[in-house]
């Protein structure tokens, strides 16, 4: 295996992670309430600047700015939730779209206010910068830290929902939302618990995302894009697919920054392209009735 | 006017539909009982096209339609109604009937004229409206309508094709007693030319309307007949009807 | 009765002629404002093609920007490449090609709905952007087609110094394509494409080849998104491959929610509601426009459904439902009396 594949495998892994983790939450989301959600960005972004915000005006340390971010974002999606998301359930797609919209608008508004228009950094703690000794070869420690909180979060949501009964709960109101309610699925409390952790997460994602694609008040339009193809090349509600579309998308697009880079975004549309064709519902998402 | 042969359907491991035979004449007057999984809705899907058979053929009009899309199916003269009211709630009951008349003279084709100014479509809409009673409510938006009426247009909307064949998936279904009366009109001054397959559950309606009657129990033909014949069928009896079986009429 | 209802049927209504009368005195009331008269004109087609697509035929696209970026270049392209540059048959090669596009584009996604069409019309017009930026050479890439010439109007006008000839033009193009979509839109087929837009399965029952027909309506609204690029190359003498772009795409989108979607007008009302908003906010702060038309955004999605049109229609109390012309229902019931 020559060094450029290995390479371009691990980076493209390590960038999947955080995408996955960006968007892990997106997918279930508008899988269970069918819900076009284009702010999902939003609230990755505002965690990103609430962990620059915890390490640089309070001195957090970094993995206590992450929870924060985590914490405060799932109090915040779980608002918005209520206040705004539930209100749209049944609207159309459009409003949906234009409401969401709306959000990143607000959202990166405010965020130029109280942070200015610049790029955003922050100080990683000293284990993560540098790089670790693996088989021999230098392997940049913060890389390896996404792809074990990528990987551990997808095992940590397959667990959560095959083995829990919020997970069965979840699976069947994804399935078929009325029959859920009417074996007794308190469905209200089920969206809104599961906007909080689709907020969490994107927080938790925008965290890791600062050292890896930059974090800015135009993030959330910047990777708007990027997090749709996600979701739907995985197909809506599914972890599993979310995993596995963030790994080909993270994978090829880093494969094709090195091998091809005057292409820029064409492999990732023509592939998102082809593959919505051949399969609209996504890889593992569940195929029109 | 239509011919189906070993119709067979299975969703998975599920078989809703097992090898069923169906054939109308011109002016059938048809109904489909059975209870309820028996597969009744499945087989409208399948003769309106909205599956494929896993086996089998369907004629209409002596063409093979097997294969053929449901809005070509209704081109050559299929119409149905859902179970469901599928009607286009927010628009007025004129404009769901002008929309479905307006199909009939071939919508596609015009992109000039304006709808209103089609006369013929106008004139069309007029008389559907008025043999269905719907003219006081012609400006309603649907979604404000009582819901016997919004089956009436259900209806209306299948007959604007001016088909030969209608497949009426429990016409009377939801509809409160009042205003059924409404419903059985209608479906007596249907034109007696069109072959009708009726799915129904109120029996008294099924032996008024129907000259024959299929049963439909598991996927399965269980029975067919007369209205008297399925009146003394004892397995019928047994598994559908109960006590609730209606004297024969004539 | 019969004014009521006339604002959605298919005669003209003289409320309509209004907004029509203003942009003709506009050069004279306001004489230093024609070329921003020539861009709102430009924005108002494009939004209107877009609301033929969304509005009417409820195909949800954040795509319809790359019909007016292929209009753009092609009568870039026609001018610096090929030294074509007739105006008027360059609106009409625009046309053409952006339909074709459209077509394409439409035979490949619309037999699909929902998410899916949302991310391949993205995901074709970021392809195209794309496309755009490698044949560099030929494009201009990310730099952009400068150069874009055009030759006098129906070979008699020049651009004034006031723009006046241009506005006087891109009026003319724009009015047309309004009368054109106005009549599409209450003929039957365009009444068949609201029908698809609310009930698509229903529509199918009725024997409508429901794809073909968002495949056309698609392709026309592509055609006139393409005029409108033609309108923007040809005045503002360049393009760039952010014509095609998402921004492009959601910034319509955005108008036309404001203005009112499948209403026509909302096109016409959004569009320059939204540039005035934006010229009067930016001013205090780009923060503030920024969140202010995000704001506005979600108070018209959750409280104004339907956007200004529909508003200040409430406001005159029309009855529901009815696209159909005044007095229809009544020369229906007249025809039926002489036979009682």
């Amino acid at each position: 295996m020559s060094a450029a594949l290995a390479s371009i495998v691990f980076d493209g892994t390590a960038y999947a992670m955080v995408l996955f983790v960006l968007s892990v939450g997106l997918s279930v989301t508008m899988g269970l309430m069918n819900v076009v959600n284009l702010a999902h960005g939003a609230f990755a972004m505002l965690g990103g600047y609430v962990v620059v915000a915890a390490m640089s005006r309070f001195g957090m340390p970094f993995y206590g700015a992450l929870a924060t971010a985590v914490v405060a974002l799932a109090a915040a999606s779980a608002l918005l939730e209520r206040l705004l998301y539930a209100r749209l359930y049944r609207a159309g797609e459009l409003d949906q779209v234009v409401a969401s919209i709306g959000v990143i608008f607000a959202a990166s508004a405010l965020l130029v206010f109280l942070f200015g228009p610049t790029p955003q950094t922050v100080q990683l703690p000293e284990h993560l910068r540098g790089t670790v000794e693996i088989g021999g070869r230098a392997v940049p420690a913060y890389r390896l830290f996404v792809i074990a909180v990528g990987f551990g979060l997808f095992a940590a949501l397959r667990l959560g929902i095959e083995r829990t009964r919020i997970g069965a709960q979840l699976r069947a109101a994804v399935d078929n939302r009325h029959m859920a309610v009417s074996v007794g699925v308190n469905v209200r409390r089920l969206f809104t618990l599961v906007f909080s952790l689709g907020g969490a997460l994107s927080a938790l994602g925008g965290g890791l995302a600062i050292e890896v694609l930059g974090m800015g008040p135009g993030f959330a339009t910047q990777y708007l894009v990027l997090f749709l193809i996600v979701v739907a090349i995985g197909g809506l509600g599914s972890v599993r697919g979310t995993f596995a579309a963030s790994l080909v998308l993270g994978i090829v697009d880093t494969g094709g920054k090195y091998l091809f880079p005057a292409a820029g975004g064409f492999l990732i549309y023509a592939l998102t392209m082809g593959l919505l064709l051949w399969r609209p519902q996504g890889l593992m998402g569940r195929a029109a009735r | 006017m239509l011919e189906a042969q070993g119709l067979r359907k299975a969703f998975g491991s599920l078989v809703v539909t097992d090898g069923v035979d169906l054939a109308l004449d011109q002016g059938a007057r048809h109904a489909l009982i059975g209870p309820n999984g028996a597969g009744k809705t499945t087989l409208v899907n399948l003769l309106a096209g909205a599956f494929a058979p896993d086996a089998g053929t369907i004629r209409l009009r002596g063409r093979d339609v097997t294969r053929l899309a449901p809005a070509q199916r209704v081109r050559r003269g299929m119409a149905r109604t859902f179970q469901i009211n599928r009607l286009f709630e927010q628009l007025s009951v004129f404009d769901n009937v002008a929309l479905a008349v307006a199909e009939r003279c071939g919508a596609a084709r015009s992109l000039w004229r304006s709808l209103s100014a089609r006369t013929e479509i106008v004139v069309r809409v007029g008389e559907l409206l008025d043999a269905f009673g719907l003219c006081d409510v012609a400006d309603e938006p649907v979604v404000q309508l009582p819901y016997g009426l919004q089956r009436l247009l259900e209806i209306a909307l299948a007959l604007a094709g001016e088909p030969r064949l209608l497949l009426l998936d429990e016409p009377a279904a939801g509809v409160p007693s009042a205003e059924t009366q409404r419903i059985l009109d209608v479906l007596d001054a249907l034109d007696p030319r069109i072959a009708v397959l009726i799915i129904e559950h109120d029996m008294d309606l099924v032996f008024r309307f129907a000259r024959e009657i299929t049963v439909l129990v598991d996927g399965r033909v269980y029975a067919r007949g007369t209205p008297e014949e399925i009146a003394a069928h004892e397995g019928v009896n047994a598994v559908y009807l109960g006590a609730a079986a209606p004297a024969a009429h004539g | 009765m019969a004014s009521r209802r006339g604002l959605s049927g298919a005669r003209w209504h003289p409320l309509e002629a209004l907004p029509w009368l203003f942009a003709l005195a506009v050069p004279f009331l306001f004489p230093g404002y024609a070329g921003l008269g020539v861009q709102v004109l430009i924005a108002v087609l494009f939004v209107l093609s877009l609301d033929l697509v969304l509005g009417y035929a409820g195909i949800v696209t954040l795509g319809h920007a790359a019909f007016f970026g292929v209009g753009a270049y092609t009568v870039g392209l026609l001018s610096v490449r090929a030294g074509w540059n007739e105006p008027i048959s360059g609106l009409v090669f625009a046309a053409l090609a952006a339909a074709a596009l459209g077509w394409a584009v439409g035979r490949l996604i619309l037999r699909f709905h929902g998410l899916a069409v949302l991310m391949l019309t993205l995901a074709a017009a970021l392809l195209l952007q794309e496309a755009g930026n490698s044949a560099a050479a030929i494009t201009g890439g990310h730099d952009g087609l400068t150069g874009i010439t055009i030759a006098p109007i129906l070979g008699r006008f020049e651009n004034d110094l006031f723009g006046m000839h241009y506005y006087a033009y891109s009026l003319v193009v724009v009015f047309v394509a309004f009368v054109v979509l106005r009549r599409i839109v209450h003929s039957p087929f365009g009444r068949s494409l609201v029908g698809i837009r609310e009930n698509r399965d229903r529509m199918t029952a009725l024997g409508a080849d429901v794809v073909g027909r968002l495949v056309r309506a698609h392709t026309f609204g592509a055609a006139l998104a393409g005029v409108a690029g033609g309108l923007y190359a040809q005045y503002n003498a360049f393009v760039t491959l952010n014509l095609l772009g998402f921004e492009r795409s959601g910034t319509a989108l955005v108008m036309l929610v404001l203005g009112g979607t499948g209403r026509l007008y909302g096109a016409i009302v959004g569009v320059p509601l939204y540039m005035l908003l934006e010229d009067r906010l930016a001013k205090i702060s780009p923060g503030f426009w920024s969140f202010g038309i995000g704001l506005l955004l979600i108070v018209v999605v959750l409280f104004f459904r339907g956007g200004l049109v529909a508003s200040m229609q409430a406001l005159v109390r029309r009855p529901h439902g009815g696209g159909h012309d005044a007095g229809v229902v009544e020369k229906i019931r007249g025809q039926r009396e002489p036979e009682r």
